[in-house]
């Protein structure tokens, strides 16, 4: 039993990662139709310019900080620079263009930083915690403590300031949006930015765990990808469920269900998250009506 | 290797049938110029180049399928490159371990394509496109892991080889390359005719509905999802048959022929070709075989190999911005400015309309 | 109508044309291949290297940067036999279909009398070199690369993973006979050639984590040790699984038996990334140098690789141990070189089969080149464990010619 508890609950820490990126794919995609497959290289940058901090000497916290406010600033680049050229309708060539980011970020990021691996200081400290038989790391604690302080932030912004509810008129109909003088344009940069400061968040959370290397997002952006179609896309709540749910069911599959091993210890997770889009189409916390057809 | 007409509109609005026999149309006349260039090449150039060309050829195969389920059926797939590779691994093993002929284990892979289309395409129909995004990707990522665990039956890291070449030359004054080239030519030439008498038929005029809105296809009598799964069927089809041709081509299968970064690619490829043209599948296959070697050729140096990938990137990114109904699209529209300037210089004709709404695709 | 459709069609004929005429401008026209060139006494000597510098294997590519150092500073000191070495090199991305294009490049093209490749997907090129009696080398320790009845021309440089995995099991029987083993590897052929390599010996890991290669979060897959019983853990992943799983288990504060393979036991795949501490206390039965490790801090071998590094503008990736491995199979081939009679594939892998007590610069003091058996040139180990800041010695150079390892 005590084992079952902990592995569900070192799935459930893995999850945090899914569920901080799910949650920047989520906004990127209710803004501008895109699925960015490009957001886990997004959330690389923002590690490597944290560890780039780190070395040059900036403590940890405030280099985690530039870290966010430059991957916002990217985000917002990336969306003027780049993705509003392209047409929301165009899903394939939206989904094209963030492959095509994901290559040149990835060639970028390999250029500056080199492709051998990097440790990454933990940002908490190396203390465990015992509990009933349980054990959590500082890293997995202080983990879930920022993620979930994100997410605070986020629903904060989205539901309580002006900001959010332009943001989200944008997002929901944009030419009503305009009619009312919104420039669509830059909101939807905004939306951009928040998206990539959530990435950024899940880039510096994961790389302690993962060591800094230019794949190291490679695998938390396809569960995160699965944990956006269980929760819905578009449903911030949602995403951030999918993602814990997902950490857990790869955990507990990997586990328990025989033949799985630790390579095909995805498929229980992605088979659930499959059936239950068969049954509920937008996921479990979403609404029809915001699915893409 | 045709540039085909732009058969329907996908608002349904009335067009009058393409009365004129096939070859007046300026798409079938093309088609005959390139086939016969593409006929000359092997009496041009090397043997190397000749091993290229067939791998472009393959691949378009494979992007021409995903062509068919991307640009006409509004399905977007991930996941076409582990069906490409099904289609690799079960022609190889029909050859290596059955000893069956080369031509019976190309009708192997076609039935395990068909198989495979039919079962994912069961729950694929019903999923809209950010769902069906998460089902082909995982079928993708799963296929190299599963062709490692079950490494008795598919060989593992070393894959299955053929010790001979699969399609060895009946004449002494061809080589295998050459008669390679040729048949892998011809197979590619026949794909592509297929698949435009296709897309041409009913079905796909049915399809343009979908297309354009499901509701819309309802009204209109179509049973949208059987239509939707036979287009999945045919799609798998063909991409398992351009991945025997692929195997065929390189002498082998090997798990790491076919990463999730595969089936992105091709959908790139796809994409950035012209999702709705048979020549942009081609013009696709070529970037994407192309370009990577390409770039690293010509950039010298410490970094070269990133560079060479930062640039692919860039190109591509390029293309889908620029030219968004594809290089084809792009090039299609191209040739309809230039038709208008010269009409307009030859004056003969009082000011029409402009003639550019039929090929804006979208 | 018909002047719009005329008109079009000579457009998008024309078009057809013009891109046949610009692919064709990029190809080689046929004849003009030159496989001939080599026969010249003082033209240079081709050796083709198709080696991942980019993709899913990108981190591998100082091991390219040595093995051109070497082959720089052969030529500095002169060429073999008067004769230049030319190494052609391309980036294959880790894609076979890549990998086998360049191969055909280097053979019909630039007429080479031999391939160099990383390794695991190098198995994708042996058909083709086999067909054109051109030898192959590749770096890495893959079992499939010693099948060298079904591919004679191909051969390998680093001893095969399955006997370092049977000196582990001899090692264990002997030493902790009731040891109770983990085993972390990669879902690839390479953990199937390790857990024969153990069995061999007796030896069956009590629980396996085959994960593929990028996961590093393994915390859950440590619970499930842990509550097993584990107490000696069996690394072979590369870089950052290992390192990230070791600083894990240091920082719960498990510390069972540990020992790391040889190739991701450096400071670049391992050590760099866990920190030292985690990994004190660990062993393992090397046969190459670190570039990285204190301990050949005052080495001339390694200062004179340093210089070559340098000299070749490759200092970037000098204290790669990959990059020393590279230089080591460059100095190899030269060796091999120069003590041929031909200069061309038969010659060279026939001096390659016959190394004889041959030192190299990236092996371990004692260790040697020997005759070729199984594709393999290296089959002496040294023991040695982390002393938290460097590796050390333990007892004796094994052999496992000597051990029956390997008839």
């Amino acid at each position: 039993m005590i084992e079952f508890l902990q592995i569900g609950l070192d799935g459930l820490m893995t999850g945090v990662v899914y569920a901080a990126l799910a949650l920047a794919l989520g906004v990127v995609f209710q803004g501008t139709g895109m699925l960015n497959l490009s957001q886990g290289e997004l959330a690389v940058v923002a590690a490597y310019i944290a560890w780039s901090c780190v070395q040059a000497g900036i403590p940890i916290w405030p280099a985690i900080a530039i870290a966010v406010v430059a991957s916002a600033a990217l985000g917002t680049a990336l969306y003027q620079g780049v993705v509003r050229f392209v047409p929301p309708h165009r899903e394939d060539s939206l989904m094209t263009l963030g492959v095509t980011l994901l290559l040149g970020l990835n060639a970028i990021i390999s250029i500056i930083w080199g492709t051998d691996p990097r440790g990454f200081p933990s940002p908490f400290g190396t203390w465990v915690v015992h509990l009933a038989g349980l054990r959590l790391t500082s890293q997995q604690i202080g983990g879930v403590v920022l993620v979930a302080a994100t997410m605070l932030v986020m629903a904060l912004l989205f539901t309580r300031t002006t900001f959010g509810l332009r943001l989200r008129a944008v997002a929901q109909n944009p030419r009503s949006a305009a009619f009312l003088g919104l420039r669509s344009g830059l909101w939807l940069s905004a939306g951009w930015a928040a998206a990539c400061a959530v990435g950024a968040v899940a880039g510096v959370v994961a790389a302690p765990t993962l060591g800094l290397s230019p794949a190291m997002m490679t695998v938390p952006l396809l569960m995160a990808l699965a944990a956006a179609n269980l929760g819905g896309i578009g449903s911030r709540v949602g995403v951030v469920v999918g993602g814990l749910i997902i950490g857990v069911l790869t955990a507990i599959g990997g586990r328990y269900i025989p033949g799985l091993g630790g390579d095909l210890n995805v498929v229980f997770a992605f088979a659930i998250v499959i059936a239950v889009v068969l049954v509920k189409p937008a996921g479990l916390f979403g609404r029809e009506s915001v699915v893409r057809a | 290797m045709s540039a085909p007409v732009v058969h329907t509109e996908p608002t349904g609005r009335a067009t009058a049938p393409d009365i004129r026999p096939r070859y007046r149309t300026p798409g079938f006349w093309t088609a005959v110029v390139a086939v016969a260039i593409a006929v000359a090449v092997p009496f041009l150039v090397s043997d190397y180049d000749l091993f290229n060309l067939s791998r472009v050829a393959a691949v378009a195969i494979g992007v021409a399928s995903l062509n068919l389920l991307t640009g006409f059926s509004g399905q977007v797939s991930l996941g076409q490159g582990a069906t490409f590779g099904i289609g690799g691994y079960a022609a190889m093993m029909a050859i290596r371990y059955l000893e069956w002929p080369v031509w019976v284990a190309l009708l192997a892979a076609i039935a395990v394509g068909a198989l495979v289309g039919f079962v994912i395409g069961l729950p694929a129909v019903r999923m809209g496109g950010f769902n069906l995004g998460l089902l082909t990707i995982v079928i993708a990522a799963l296929f190299p892991v599963l062709l490692y665990r079950f490494s008795d039956f598919t060989g593992g890291q070393a894959g299955v080889t053929l010790a001979a070449p699969a399609f060895p030359s009946p004449t002494d004054s061809l080589t295998d390359a050459q008669w390679s080239y040729l048949v892998v030519l011809t197979l590619l030439v026949l794909t592509i005719a297929f698949l435009d008498q296709l897309v041409a038929r009913r079905t796909g005029r049915a399809l343009s509905l979908i297309r354009a809105g499901r509701i819309l296809a309802v009204s209109n009598g179509v049973d949208v999802e059987r239509l939707k799964l036979q287009f999945f069927v045919i799609s798998s089809v063909l991409a398992a048959l351009g991945g025997a041709i692929f195997a065929f081509v390189l002498g082998l299968v090997v798990p790491e022929s076919y990463p999730l970064v595969f089936s992105i690619t091709l959908l790139v490829a796809s994409v950035v070709g012209g999702s709705r043209s048979w020549i942009g599948a081609i013009l696709g296959a070529a970037m994407v075989v192309y370009l990577p070697s390409l770039a690293s050729s010509v950039i010298p140096g410490e970094a070269s190999a990133y560079l060479a990938q930062l640039v692919f990137a860039v190109v591509l990114g390029l293309c889908v911005i620029v030219a968004s109904s594809g290089i084809a699209g792009a090039g299609r529209r191209l040739a309809s400015s230039i038709e208008r300037v010269l009409r307009e210089r030859r004056a003969t004709a009082p000011p029409t309309p402009p003639s550019t709404t039929r090929e804006e695709i979208r | 109508m018909n002047h719009q459709t005329r008109s079009r069609g000579t457009v998008a004929t024309f078009a057809v044309a013009t891109a046949a005429v610009l692919v064709l401008a990029g190809c080689t026209p046929r004849a003009a291949t030159g496989s001939d060139a080599q026969s010249a006494d003082d033209s240079p000597i081709v050796i083709g290297a198709s080696w991942p510098q980019s993709g899913p294997l990108g981190s591998v590519a100082p091991g390219l940067a040595g093995l051109e150092a070497a082959i720089a500073a052969a030529n500095e000191d002169g060429g073999v036999d008067g004769r230049e070495i030319e190494l052609v090199t391309a980036d294959d991305a880790y894609d076979p279909a890549r990998l086998v294009e360049n191969e055909r490049k280097f053979v019909e093209q630039d007429g080479a009398i031999a391939v160099v490749n990383f390794g695991g997907i190098s198995i994708a090129g042996r058909e083709y070199l086999g067909q054109k009696q051109v030898m192959g080398v590749s770096m890495a320790g893959n079992s499939p690369l010693s099948d060298i009845e079904a591919f004679p021309m191909q051969r390998a440089f680093w001893p095969d993973v399955s006997w370092e995995a049977q000196l582990q099991g001899k090692w264990l029987t002997e030493h902790a006979p009731d040891a109770v083993v983990g085993y972390i590897g990669f879902n690839n052929d390479l953990t199937e050639s390790h857990l024969a390599g153990l069995a061999a010996q007796g030896v069956t890991p009590a629980q396996v984590a085959a994960v593929p290669p990028g996961t590093a979060d393994l915390s859950a897959q440590v619970s499930q040790f842990q509550a097993a019983g584990v107490d000696t853990v069996i690394i072979n992943i590369g870089a950052p699984t290992g390192g990230a799983t070791l600083a894990y288990m240091d920082q719960i504060g498990w510390k069972p038996t540990v020992f790391l393979s040889s190739t991701v036991s450096d400071f670049h795949t391992v050590i760099n990334i866990s920190g030292p501490g985690p990994v004190e206390g660990a062993y393992s039965f090397e046969f190459f140098k670190d570039p990285s490790d204190p301990r050949y801090a005052d080495d001339d071998v390694i200062a004179q690789y340093l210089d070559d590094m340098e000299a070749s503008g490759h200092e970037k990736d000098a204290t790669n141990a990959l990059a020393l491995e590279g230089y080591g199979l460059g100095a190899a081939l030269v060796d091999a070189l120069s003590r041929t009679d031909s200069f061309d594939s038969e010659g060279l892998l026939a001096a390659w089969d016959s190394f004889d007590g041959t030192e190299n610069p990236m092996l371990r003091d004692g260790i040697t080149l020997e005759e070729s058996s199984h594709g393999r040139v290296i089959f002496q180990y040294q023991l040695s464990r982390f002393d938290g800041a460097s590796w050390v010695d333990e007892g004796e150079i094994e052999d496992v010619r000597e051990l029956g390892i390997v008839e």
